[in-house]
C-alpha cells in the first residue's frame, strides 16, 4: 500500500461514516485515526449521541464483524470473554467446549463500561492489550484489526464504577462526544425519520486495514519530533523539572509512557491522512488531547477546583517549546 | 554520508550559514548594546561617585569592536550546523518537519520504506522555498537600544553632564572643583596686579586665561575629567612658555646651569641686589659725575665680582668698560656704561620674575588639579589660602609684604581655615583658646641680621622663641635642599604671614653671606 493509498482509503471510509453520522466530525477523525493507529477509543458522551451507530457503521464500511455488550453491574467476565459448557458427542460422552464471547469480534462496543464491576472491567484488559484472551487456562487470540470503543456517561454517576487508571490507559483515546448543534439535529431529523435511511457502504477490506495498519508504523518522525513527545509528556509531571505550571499545581501523577506511545502512533496516521510520510509537531499538537487526557491524574486541589485536564494539556502545550534550543 | 537530493542539501546549507550570520549579527550587537549600556550606566553612576565620563567617540568604538568581536567570534566557533538549519526551516517555511526529518533519515534512506518518499517530498518543497522570505534580514530589537544608548552618550555632555546627587562623592568633587576654580581666578587676580607694575609679558597673557579658567570652572557644570582637562591644556601652555623662557634664560646665563627653580630664584635675588647697587652708584655719578671716588670704583668691583655667576657676559663688559673709564676720570661715560649695563639687568630680573610667575602659576594649578582629582581631600586643601581674604593676595609670586593692615602686628594672624564657615573668623574663633605657646608673654624682640639697603619691613613674633643668636655658621646649600624647604613651608599648617615672615628671613640670611 502506498501513502497516497492509505489516504484515499481513510477519506472513503470517512465519508461513508460521514454518510451515516451526522457531525462529530472531530470525533469521527479521532476514531477512525485511533482504529487505524490499532488503539481502543473510551467515549465520552451523554446516550443518544449515536455512538452505537458509528460503531456499526464503522464496522459496515469494513465488513467486519461487530459485537455489543452493555455493561451493568451484575455482568461476569464470563459474559464478556465466553466460558467453557459441557457438550455430550454423539456417543454420549461429555466433554468442555469452550463457547466465545462478545469479545470474539472486530469491532466491540462496550456500553457504559463504567456501569460494570472492576473485576468485569478488567476482563477486558488483557483483550485490549495482547489482543488474546485466556478462559481456564487456555489463551485464544482474537482476530485481527480488533478495535474496542467503550463508552461512559458523564452525568449519571451514581452506582458506576469508575475504570481505573490502568485501565484507562490501555484506551488509545479518549474522545468526547459533544452535543449536536441545532443544525446537526435538522439533519438528524432528516435522515433518521424518513423512509429510506443511508446505509454505508464497503469500502475496505480487513486486508486492506492490517496494510494500512503496518504501514501507519513505518511513517518516518524526526529526532527533535520525538524529543517534543517527551517534552510534551513529561511536563505533565508535577515533579519534573520543566513541568508546566498547572501540572504542578492540579496533576498528582502524570502521563504514561503508554502516551508517549500512544501520541506517536496515532500522529503517524494522522501524517499519513494529510499526505506526508513524516510526523509533525501540528500533528502532536492536534491529538495530544485526546492521546492525554485520561493519562493525566488529578491531585485533590485540582479535583476541588473542577480542573479540566484538557486545561493542563492545553497549559503544557503552551509551555513546552518546540525545540530544545529555544529553552535553552 | 548523507545522501540527500542535491536540492535539499544546498537549501539547508544556505540556511545554515544564514542562519550563522544572523545569529552572529544579534549576538554581536546584543555585546555591543551591553558596552553601551555599562558605559551609560557608568555615567549614571557618575552622578553619585565620580567617575570619568567615556567620551562619545570611544564609547562608539568600544561597541563597535564589542559587535565585530563576538560576531567574529559566533561565526567562527558556533556555526549553524545542517539538522538545527533544516529544524528552523521547517518552522518559519511551514514545512511541516519534512526538512529536519529528511536531514535525519537521509544517511538510512535506504533502510526505510517511506525514505525515499520523503527525500523526494523534500526536495520538491524545497524548491518552491525562498530563503530571503523563510530569513529575511531584519535588525534585531537591540538596534533601536543601542541607537537610544548612543543618542543618551550624545547628549550627556550638553544635558545631564556635571548632574550630582546631593551629599554624594560627586557633589563633593563638584564643590571641591569650584573652590578650586574660586582660587584659580583669586590667584590669577593677584598675579595680574603684579603684572601691571612688572614688566612679566608672558604672565601677563596668561594670567587672564587663568582667571577666565577659574571662573568657567565655578559656574560651569564640569565633571572631574572635563575640568582636569582644562586644567591640563592651561598647564600645558604655561609649560611652553615657561620653556621658551628657560631657554632664553639659559642662553644668558654665564656659566652651566646647577638648579632648578631654586637657583633661579637665588639668582634673581642676587640680580635685584645688583640692580640696586648699579642705581645708587649711577644715582651717585649723575648727582655728582666730578666725584669719582676709591670709593666707587671699590663698590663697582665689588658688583662685578658678585655678579660673576649671575651675570651675562655683555653686561660684565658693560661694567669693566665703566670701570676703566671710572679709572680714566669719564664719569659721564661710565654712568652710560652703567645704565645700559642696568637696563640689561633689569631685562634679565624682568625674565626671571617672568619666569618666577609662570612657575608659581603652575604650581597653582599643580594643587587645584590634585585637589580636584582626590575630591579636595588633600592636605594641601586644608591649609590652601583662603582668596576671600587680604593676606591671600600675598601669595602670588614676589610679594613679600609681611603686615599690611595697620596694627596688624600686635594681634595673632589669622588661621587657616577651620570650622564650617570657610575663610571666616579668626583662630581663637575656630580654634578655641589659644595654646599656652601663644599665650607666652615675651619682650618683643626685632629679627636680628643685618638689613640690606632699602626699604625693609619686618614684624614682631608674639611666641616663646628661643633667645640669643644662632651658633650655626651661614653656608651655601644645595638647592634641593632650598627646594624643600619651599615645599615644607608650602605644605606646613601655618599661617601664610608666619611662612613669608621665616622666608624673608633666610632670604636676608643668603643675602649676607
Amino acid at each position: 500500500m502506498t501513502p497516497e493509498e492509505f489516504a484515499t482509503t481513510f477519506e472513503r471510509i470517512r465519508t461513508e461514516v460521514r454518510k451515516v453520522i451526522v457531525g462529530h466530525e472531530t470525533l469521527i477523525d479521532h476514531v477512525l485515526i485511533a482504529f487505524v493507529a490499532g488503539g481502543h477509543v473510551l467515549l465520552e458522551g451523554v446516550p443518544g449521541l449515536g455512538k452505537t451507530l458509528l460503531v456499526k457503521t464503522l464496522a459496515r464500511a469494513l465488513e467486519l464483524s461487530f459485537s455489543r455488550i452493555q455493561f451493568t453491574p451484575d455482568l461476569m467476565p464470563a459474559d464478556i470473554i465466553g466460558t467453557n459448557v459441557v457438550m455430550q458427542d454423539a456417543e454420549g460422552r461429555r466433554y468442555f467446549e469452550f463457547q466465545r464471547g462478545p469479545v470474539f469480534t472486530h469491532v466491540l462496543l462496550a456500553d457504559e463500561i463504567n456501569r460494570a464491576t472492576p473485576k468485569t472491567q478488567s476482563a477486558l484488559l488483557e483483550a485490549m492489550q495482547e489482543h488474546a484472551v485466556t478462559a481456564a487456562g487456555t489463551s485464544y487470540v482474537l482476530d485481527e484489526p480488533f478495535f474496542v470503543l467503550a463508552t461512559q456517561n458523564p452525568i449519571e454517576m451514581e452506582g458506576t464504577y469508575p475504570l481505573p487508571e490502568a485501565q484507562l490507559d490501555r484506551f488509545l483515546f479518549k474522545v468526547k462526544a459533544e452535543f449536536p448543534a441545532a443544525g446537526d439535529l435538522v439533519e438528524i431529523i432528516d435522515r433518521t425519520t424518513t423512509a429510506e435511511q443511508p446505509q454505508a457502504q464497503v469500502v475496505a477490506t480487513r486486508e486492506t486495514i492490517r496494510q494500512m495498519l503496518r504501514l501507519a508504523r513505518e511513517v518516518e518522525v524526526a529526532s527533535h519530533v520525538k524529543e517534543y513527545v517527551a517534552r510534551l509528556v513529561r511536563a505533565t509531571h508535577p515533579e519534573d523539572p520543566h513541568s508546566a505550571n498547572m501540572a504542578r499545581r492540579f496533576v498528582r501523577y502524570g502521563a504514561s509512557p503508554r502516551g508517549v506511545q500512544a501520541l506517536i502512533l496515532s500522529a503517524k496516521v494522522r501524517a499519513l491522512v494529510a499526505g506526508r510520510v513524516n510526523v509533525s509537531l501540528g500533528d502532536l499538537r492536534a491529538l495530544a488531547l485526546p492521546s492525554l487526557r485520561h493519562r493525566i491524574i488529578l491531585n485533590f486541589e485540582g479535583e476541588a477546583e473542577g480542573i479540566d485536564p484538557d486545561a493542563v494539556i492545553q497549559n503544557v502545550l503552551d509551555e513546552t517549546p518546540e525545540l530544545e534550543e529555544a529553552r535553552a | 554520508m548523507t545522501v540527500l537530493p542535491d536540492a535539499l542539501r544546498h537549501l539547508v546549507g544556505r540556511a545554515a550559514r544564514r542562519l550563522t550570520w544572523h545569529r552572529a549579527l544579534r549576538g554581536g550587537l546584543l555585546a555591543g548594546g551591553i558596552v553601551l549600556a555599562a558605559i551609560v550606566g557608568a555615567a549614571l553612576l557618575s552622578m553619585i561617585v565620580p567617575l570619568d565620563l567615556v567620551p562619545l567617540t570611544t564609547a562608539a568604538g568600544a561597541a563597535v569592536a564589542a559587535i565585530v568581536v563576538v560576531s567574529g567570534l559566533l561565526i567562527l566557533l558556533r556555526p549553524t550546523d545542517g539538522l538545527a538549519a533544516a529544524r528552523l526551516l521547517d518552522i518559519r517555511a511551514g514545512l511541516e518537519e519534512r526538512m529536519s526529518t529528511a536531514f535525519e533519515v537521509g544517511p538510512r534512506a535506504r533502510h526505510s520504506a517511506l525514505g525515499a518518499r520523503l527525500l523526494a517530498d523534500a526536495a520538491v518543497r524545497a524548491e518552491s522555498i525562498d530563503l530571503r522570505a523563510t530569513f529575511p534580514w531584519k535588525f534585531p530589537r537591540s538596534v533601536y537600544v543601542i541607537a537610544a544608548l548612543i543618542l543618551t552618550l550624545a547628549l550627556w555632555p550638553s544635558t545631564l553632564r556635571g548632574l550630582t546627587v546631593p551629599g554624594t562623592a560627586a557633589r563633593r568633587t563638584q564643590q571641591a572643583i569650584r573652590q578650586e576654580g574660586g582660587r584659580l581666578e583669586q590667584f590669577a587676580r593677584a598675579l595680574q596686579s603684579r603684572t601691571r607694575s612688572q614688566r612679566m609679558p608672558q604672565t601677563r597673557r596668561v594670567a587672564p586665561q587663568m582667571r577666565d579658567l577659574g571662573a568657567r570652572l565655578q559656574q560651569e557644570r564640569l565633571d572631574r575629567a572635563e575640568a582636569l582637562a582644562r586644567i591640563a591644556e592651561l598647564s600645558r601652555q604655561i609649560e611652553e612658555a615657561r620653556r621658551e623662557l628657560s631657554n632664553r634664560l639659559d642662553a644668558q646665563r654665564p656659566g652651566p646651569r646647577e638648579g632648578g627653580v631654586p637657583d633661579d630664584l637665588l639668582r634673581r635675588q642676587a640680580l635685584e641686589q645688583q640692580i640696586r647697587q648699579l642705581r645708587e652708584l649711577t644715582s651717585r655719578l649723575r648727582q655728582n659725575p666730578e666725584a669719582v671716588s676709591p670709593d666707587a670704583l671699590q663698590h663697582l668691583g665689588e658688583i662685578t665680582q658678585e655678579g660673576q655667576g649671575d651675570q651675562p657676559a655683555q653686561v660684565r663688559n658693560r661694567l669693566d668698560r665703566a670701570r676703566e673709564q671710572l679709572e680714566r676720570g669719564d664719569a659721564s661715560g661710565a654712568g652710560e656704561s652703567l645704565a645700559e649695563a642696568l637696563r640689561e639687568l633689569e631685562g634679565l630680573e624682568s625674565m626671571l620674575a617672568d619666569a618666577e610667575g609662570l612657575q608659581s602659576a603652575q604650581q597653582q594649578l599643580e594643587r587645584s588639579r590634585q585637589g580636584i582629582a582626590t575630591g579636595g581631600r588633600t592636605p594641601a586643601r586644608e591649609f590652601a589660602e583662603d582668596p576671600s581674604r587680604p593676606q591671600e593676595r600675598g601669595g602670588a609670586p614676589g610679594e613679600r609684604a609681611l603686615t599690611e593692615e595697620p596694627g596688624a602686628e600686635g594681634r595673632p594672624p589669622e588661621g587657616p581655615h577651620e570650622g564650617t564657615t570657610p575663610g571666616r573668623g579668626r583662630v581663637q574663633e575656630k580654634m578655641g583658646e589659644p595654646s599656652p605657646r601663644l599665650e607666652a608673654r615675651r619682650t618683643p624682640d626685632r629679627l636680628r641680621g643685618a638689613q640690606s639697603e632699602g626699604a625693609v619691613r619686618s614684624a614682631e613674633v608674639h611666641g616663646a622663641g628661643r633667645p640669643g643668636s644662632s651658633r650655626v655658621g651661614v653656608r651655601q646649600v644645595s638647592p634641593t635642599i632650598v627646594a624643600q624647604a619651599d615645599r615644607a613651608m608650602e605644605a606646613a599648617r601655618t599661617p601664610g604671614r608666619y611662612r613669608a615672615l621665616v622666608r624673608r628671613y633666610f632670604e636676608r640670611l643668603a643675602r649676607l653671606r
